[in-house]
């Protein structure tokens, strides 16, 4: 008599031969059935109502999930189908499909129930069918959710990969629309610097000729060169400050004992009661109308120069602007650092009002590289200095030669730069201007340290209360290919 | 007659001779005080306020080295000795804050941009000059020809009815 330990231990095919040659014997030869490929034996939910015993061929098992078939077994299927069906009492778990053409044998449970009553044989055979089929299944779902982890595992790389990849592309973007930003600007700029270049050059150019014809009429006018002084005068003479001319008025009105006309005489650019009497001598009318025609010849003098000054002013600015957005996409050359920082210095003029700067410039070589990019680099540096001083302190730019390349050190008297933030200021985005839109929305060194990137340069920063130095380091610009041309 | 002060604080020599210029049409009633920045404007304050002279209008820049433009207006107008002063923002510069400051915070009269025309400066120095006036001085027959004379009329007559 075989029991079901010694059962356990032969090969599938003979504890299945043994099976089925007893259900054979107790049910008398069930009808064989057949069916070809790709046919479905039973469908989830439907109700067996026994169980099947595939002879030849092969099948699989599968599930729809999300309108997904998803095949659990196929390998793994083993020799009896309907099992979880069974071992339920319940509707069939999966759905069976032929994949090969099979035989197989239909059992009722009643008659299943029967056979297994009657033969001892039949029950240890068809334990150790069951058992081998479910732990072929069981090991199955091992592997199935060790797939599933490995997959989730790739998942996750994947994930993290494109999370990386999305980042990088996101401040590649910033930068691109920051640096099509500047170059927007800077095109703007050199245009409205070109098309203010013409007219202020006229204006230039006709206040010296005004200049020139005034006084050469001046000086033929019948008055004993009255005119001629006061408009030498008023060109000439030092402009007094406010305070000096008020201090100057007062002085006169208490020798004259008169404020008003001591007011008349300032205003006309006259020393004293003496000047006066010898400037008038010559002119017709009363004091009045003489000291109003004296008052009117020193202001045509004051106004010429107001207007040299003042066209001269803006030619410098437009001169700075041109060279500061000088459109040389990209293209290197031999720059000069002097002239790019003057020029940044002069459109930063209206912040520097109350900054004392300090210009501490060596004698250094041309650095390779492109003018508008460098001029960035100082643009930024200096906003952030100006920024931390709150416009108010000490800018310090220095320029040295070291080695073979050059320095430019950028210095401000604010209050530093917390050693926590330090290391992070680099970054896109770092900004300690909380929400206020000012020269940029922290892409500044971000930008810089890319500049620097491509000039090959370096920068580094050192930070203590009242004094933070940013320091730049360009390669000096091949010797061979550039003349040497220092400016100091 | 004590002629009236004009305070003008602009940081600027140019800009402040353009002013003087622009101004001088009111000479015969006015006295023009420039200063440079708003430390010397307090120094020009005290020496008026020594001499007993009528500050009508302080008409000043905003972006100067040293003290705002807005913030000196500010302290002028927590000053009781000039309350009646009038005051004026002429600038280029003042962003929003500092417009809406000037106006809440001094009670700013009057503000001009840069670059001004002539007949609007000396427009606006008029009407502030009256007004001044009419709230400050006894008697404004003496600046009936160069201010807004017929205000300063109407404003005789009602005052001359209730005496």
């Amino acid at each position: 008599m075989r029991t079901l330990l010694a059962t356990l231990n032969e090969p599938d095919a003979a504890v299945e031969d043994r099976m089925i040659a007893e259900l054979d014997a107790i049910l008398g030869q069930p009808l064989r059935q057949t069916a070809t490929t790709g046919e479905m034996l039973f469908r989830q939910d439907d109700s067996i109502g026994g169980i099947i015993i595939l002879l030849q061929g092969q099948v699989e098992l599968f599930k729809r999930i999300n309108n997904q078939e998803v095949i659990f077994h196929s390998q793994t299927a083993g020799r009896i189908l309907g099992l979880l069906a069974l071992t339920r009492l319940a509707r069939a778990f999966f759905n069976c499909r032929t994949v090969t053409a099979v035989t197989y044998l239909r059992v009722t449970t009643a008659d299943l129930d029967r056979a297994l009553q009657q033969s001892e044989k039949l029950q240890y055979a068809f334990q150790t069918v069951l058992m081998r089929s479910m732990a072929r299944r069981s090991t199955r779902l091992v592997e199935l959710q060790t797939e599933v982890l490995a997959l989730n595992r790739n998942l996750a790389q994947e994930r993290d990969a494109l999370a990386r990849a999305l980042q990088e592309l996101r401040q590649a973007q910033a930068m691109l629309v920051e640096s099509g930003k500047m170059a927007m600007l800077g095109q703007l700029a050199a245009g409205v610097a070109h098309e203010l270049n013409n007219p202020v050059a006229a204006i230039n150019r006709s206040a010296d000729f005004l200049q020139e014809d005034l006084l050469a009429l001046a000086a033929e006018w019948p008055d004993n060169g009255v005119l001629c002084e006061m408009l030498q005068r008023a060109l000439t003479r030092k402009p007094l400050s406010s305070r000096e001319q008020r201090a100057r008025r007062r002085a006169l009105a208490e020798t004259l004992g008169d404020v008003d006309w001591a007011e008349r005489l300032c205003a006309a650019g006259i020393d004293d009661a003496a000047d006066f009497e010898r400037l008038s001598a010559d002119l017709p009318g009363t004091p009045d109308q003489r000291i109003d025609r004296l008052q009117r010849y020193y202001q045509i003098g004051q106004a010429l120069r107001g207007t040299r000054n003042c066209a001269r002013r803006i030619g410098d600015l437009v001169k700075s602007l041109r060279s500061y957005s000088r459109a040389d996409s990209g293209q290197t050359a031999p720059v000069d650092i002097h002239e790019g920082l003057e020029d940044t210095l002069l459109l930063f003029a209206n912040r520097l009002r109350e900054v004392q700067v300090e210009k501490r410039f060596g004698s250094i070589p041309p650095v390779a590289g492109s003018t508008g990019e460098l001029n960035q680099i100082w643009t930024n540096l200096i906003a952030n200095a100006l920024d931390a001083m709150q416009n108010r302190g000490t800018l310090v730019l220095v320029t040295e030669p070291h080695g073979n390349e050059v320095v430019v050190r950028i210095q401000d008297s604010g209050p530093g730069i917390a050693p926590a933030h330090r290391t992070r200021i680099f970054e896109v985005n770092f900004s300690t201007r909380q929400g206020r839109v000012e020269f940029g929305l922290g892409m500044g060194l971000f930008i810089v340290r890319n500049i620097l990137a491509r000039h090959h340069g370096r920068i580094d920063v050192e930070s203590e209360p009242g004094r933070t130095v940013f320091s730049v380091c360009l390669p000096v610009a091949d010797k061979h290919s550039i003349p040497a041309a220092n400016k100091e | 007659m004590k002629k009236l002060v004009i305070l003008c604080v602009e940081d600027e020599g140019e800009v402040r001779e353009a002013i003087l210029r622009d101004l001088a049409l009111f000479k015969p009633i006015v006295r023009v005080e420039t200063a440079d920045q708003v430390d010397e404007a307090k120094e020009v304050l005290a020496e008026c306020a020594a001499d007993r002279e009528p500050v009508g209008l302080v008409l000043c820049d905003h972006l100067m080295p040293g003290t705002s433009g807005v913030d000196f207006l500010i302290e002028l107008q927590q000053n009781a000795a000039y309350a009646a002063t009038r005051k004026v923002l002429i600038t280029g510069q003042a962003g929003l804050e500092d417009t809406v400051r000037a106006v809440n915070e001094a009670r700013l009269h009057h503000y001009i941009a840069k670059p001004w025309q002539a007949a609007d400066l000396q427009g606006v120095v008029r009407d502030q000059l009256t007004e001044y006036v009419l709230a400050a001085v006894d008697d404004p027959t003496p600046y009936i020809g160069l201010l807004d004379g017929p205000r300063l009329l109407q404003h005789i007559a009602a005052t001359g009815r209730d005496r």
